[in-house]
C-alpha cells in the first residue's frame, strides 16, 4: 500500500496538470446559469398564471390526463404519465409541494436529469485519455521502464480516476446549488420528499411511501449517480487501454451513452436492452419511483447488470495492460 | 512544493466526497430496498375557506374554476380557448375587475359518472371551494359517444336506449351539481346545457333534440331547486345554425360555437 501512495499522488499531479477538471468546472460554470434561467422563467410563469402551486399541480394532472385520452400519445409514454399523475395525486392529496421552487430543489431535478448523459460525460472527460494520453504523448515507455509492476500503476492511475468521479459529482453538487440559490434561495433542506412508489404495470402501490428530508434524498441520489458514474468510469478506462487514440476512446465511450439515452426512450420495443449498462444508468429512478425504462427492470437487477459489465471492464484492462507489447 | 499542496487539497477533497457518496449510496439502495411505508397525517389545520358572498359587485376580483368534458377543455376551437378563457376575459371586461382562472379541469372524454369520483380528489375540491364562479359541462359523452363512433345503427342509438341512458346519467349530474354546492354554497354555478350535434342530420335529427331536452329538463329540476346555480341553453343555437357554429370533428362548438356560448354565460352573470 505504501508504495501505491506516490503513484496515486503521481496520477493525481498529471491530471490537475491537463487542467481536464478546470475545463468540468467551467462547464458546469456556463451550464447552471442557463438551466437555473431556465427553471426561474418557469417558475414566474406559474406565479403568474396560478394562485398557488395545488392549482399548477392539479392543472399538471389534469393536462396529463388529457394526453391519456388521445390516441396519437403512444403506450410507453401514457405509462409513464399514468404513472406520474399517480404520483403527484399523491402530493396533492398530503398537500405535500413536490416542486417548490428554492435552491436545494432544483438541484434535486437537475441531478436527476443529468444522471444519465450529462455526469457520464463529465465522468468521461477525465477518464477517457488516462491511458491512451500516455501513449499518445509516448511517455507510457517512461512509466513502464520504472521498477514497479504494471498492475500497480493500472490500479494507481484507477484510484486517481475514483477520487476524481467523487469530485466531480460533489463539485456539480455545490456548483449547482451556490448559482441556483442566488435566484430561489438557500432553503429547502428540511422539504419533505416521498419516496417509496411501488410500480405495478401501471398502478402505483402507495403502501411503501414515506417522506423523507430533501438533504437526505440528495445524499442518496448522489449515492446512486456516483454508482453509475464509478461504472461509465471504469469503462472508459478500459477503453482507454484498449484504443490508442484518445480521440477514437472518447467517441466510442460517447457513443454508447448517446445510444443509451436513445434507448431508454424506445426500448420497451426491444426488451433484451435491458442487459446493456447504458439503459441502466439512471439509478435515480427507482428511488423517484418513476417507471423503469423496460418492464421488469429493479434496482438489485440494475446493479447486477452494472457491476458485471464493471467487472469485466477491469479484468479486461487489467489482463491486456500488464500483458501487452508496447510498441511504437 | 506546491504541487504537494495541490495534492493533498485534491486527495482529502477526494476521499471525503467519495466517503460520502458511498454511504449515500448504502442508504439509498437501502430506502428502496426496504422501504419504511407509513401513515402520513395530512396537515388540515387551515381548511380552504369558500368565498364569504356570492355577489359579484362587493368583490375585488373574480376567481374561476371550469370542470367537466371536452367542451371546458375547449376541443375543437383552434385557439384553444374555448367557451372558458372567453367568458375569463369578457367578464373581466364586463365588470371591470380582474378575473381569473384558477384551474381548467375540463377532461377530454369525461363522463358523469367519473367526474362523480373526481369531485373527490383534492384538487377539483380545492379549486372548487376558492372559486367565485364555477362553470360546468357534462353529459355529452354520456350520451353521444356511440354517435362519435359512427355508430349510428346499432342498438345504443335508438331512441328508447337513449333515454334510459338520460335518466341514469341525470342522476350522476344531481350528483355533481349538490357536491360542487355542498363544497361551495356562495359559489355562482353555471351549467351549459346539452345541444344536438345531429340535428343536420336528416335520420337523427329528431331522436337526438328528443334526448337532449330530456337530458336539459332533468338537469333544470336540480338546478331550479338552488339560487345559485343556473342552466345556459345552447340546445337552439346548434339547432337552427349548427354547421356555423360546430367544428370538423361533428361533435365540439368551434371558435364561433364557443364565442357563442361565452356570450349566453356572461349575459346571465353581467347584464
Amino acid at each position: 500500500m505504501n508504495s501505491i501512495l506516490p503513484l496515486v499522488q503521481n496520477e493525481t499531479i498529471k491530471m490537475i496538470k491537463k487542467k481536464r477538471f478546470l475545463v468540468i468546472v467551467l462547464i458546469l460554470l456556463v451550464l447552471i446559469p442557463i438551466f437555473t434561467y431556465a427553471q426561474m422563467k418557469v417558475a414566474q410563469n406559474n406565479r403568474e398564471k396560478f394562485k398557488d402551486w395545488r392549482h399548477t399541480l392539479q392543472q399538471q394532472i389534469t393536462d396529463n390526463e388529457n394526453s391519456l385520452a388521445s390516441d396519437r400519445v403512444p403506450d410507453e409514454w401514457k405509462k409513464y404519465r399514468k404513472i406520474m399523475v399517480q404520483q403527484w395525486q399523491y402530493y396533492l392529496d398530503h398537500d405535500v409541494d413536490p416542486s417548490t421552487p428554492n435552491g436545494v430543489t432544483f438541484v434535486r431535478s437537475f441531478m436527476e436529469n443529468s444522471s444519465s448523459l450529462f455526469i457520464p460525460l463529465m465522468v468521461m472527460a477525465v477518464a477517457s485519455d488516462i491511458v491512451s494520453s500516455e501513449r499518445t504523448s509516448g511517455t507510457i515507455k517512461m512509466l513502464l521502464t520504472r521498477p514497479v509492476r504494471r498492475w500497480r500503476i493500472l490500479l494507481s492511475k484507477l484510484l486517481t480516476l475514483t477520487l476524481f468521479v467523487g469530485l466531480i459529482i460533489l463539485t456539480t453538487f455545490v456548483l449547482c446549488y451556490l448559482i441556483a440559490g442566488l435566484v430561489f434561495g438557500y432553503g429547502g433542506w428540511d422539504q419533505p420528499i416521498f419516496t417509496g412508489f411501488q410500480i405495478n404495470g401501471v398502478e402505483v402501490d402507495n403502501s411503501a411511501v414515506h417522506p423523507v428530508p430533501q438533504w437526505l434524498y440528495l445524499v442518496m441520489q448522489g449515492g446512486l449517480i456516483w454508482f453509475s458514474s464509478m461504472v461509465v468510469a471504469i469503462l472508459a478506462f478500459m477503453i482507454s487501454v484498449l484504443v490508442r487514440s484518445t480521440a477514437a476512446s472518447i467517441v466510442t465511450m460517447m457513443a454508447a451513452l448517446i445510444a443509451g439515452s436513445l434507448l431508454t426512450n424506445m426500448a420497451s420495443s426491444w426488451p433484451s436492452a435491458k442487459f446493456l449498462f447504458m439503459v441502466n444508468l439512471q439509478l435515480t429512478t427507482y428511488l423517484a419511483g418513476s417507471p423503469p425504462p423496460i418492464e421488469g427492470m429493479n434496482l438489485i437487477f440494475s446493479l447486477m447488470i452494472l457491476s458485471i459489465w464493471a467487472l469485466a471492464a477491469l479484468f479486461v484492462s487489467f489482463r491486456v495492460f500488464t500483458k501487452q507489447d508496447i510498441l511504437n | 512544493m506546491k504541487s504537494n499542496i495541490v495534492w493533498r487539497w485534491t486527495a482529502m477533497a477526494g476521499i471525503v466526497s467519495t466517503l460520502l457518496l458511498v454511504v449515500g449510496f448504502g442508504y439509498g439502495v437501502n430506502d428502496i430496498l426496504n422501504p419504511q411505508g407509513m401513515e402520513l397525517s395530512v396537515d388540515t389545520s387551515t381548511p380552504k375557506q369558500p368565498p364569504a358572498t356570492s355577489d359579484f359587485a362587493a368583490k375585488t376580483s373574480i376567481q374561476v374554476a371550469s370542470i367537466g368534458d371536452s367542451l371546458t377543455r375547449g376541443t375543437g376551437d383552434p385557439s384553444g380557448e374555448g367557451y372558458v378563457r372567453k367568458v375569463v376575459k369578457q367578464l373581466s371586461v364586463k365588470l371591470d375587475k380582474p378575473v381569473k382562472l384558477l384551474n381548467n379541469l375540463g377532461i377530454n372524454g369525461l363522463r358523469a359518472d367519473q367526474l362523480v369520483h373526481k369531485l373527490d380528489e383534492q384538487g377539483f375540491k380545492n379549486a372548487i371551494t376558492e372559486a367565485d364562479l364555477i362553470l360546468l359541462t357534462i353529459g355529452g359523452n354520456d350520451i353521444f359517444n356511440s354517435a362519435l363512433d359512427g355508430d349510428f345503427t346499432s342498438q345504443s342509438f335508438e331512441l328508447d336506449t337513449l333515454l334510459d341512458k338520460v335518466d341514469e346519467s341525470s342522476k350522476d349530474l344531481k350528483k355533481i351539481l349538490l357536491q360542487i354546492d355542498e363544497l361551495n354554497p356562495n359559489a355562482k354555478i353555471v351549467y351549459i346545457g346539452l345541444y344536438n350535434p345531429l340535428a343536420d342530420i336528416q335520420s337523427m335529427r329528431q331522436i337526438g333534440d328528443t334526448v337532449v331536452q330530456r337530458w336539459n329538463n332533468l338537469a333544470a329540476a336540480t338546478i331550479n331547486k338552488h339560487p345559485n346555480m343556473t342552466l345556459v341553453p345552447t340546445a337552439d343555437l346548434f339547432q337552427a345554425a349548427l354547421p356555423s357554429y360546430i367544428s370538423s370533428d361533428h361533435f365540439h362548438p368551434n371558435a364561433l360555437g364557443y364565442e357563442q356560448i361565452a356570450y349566453r354565460v356572461i349575459q346571465g352573470l353581467a347584464p
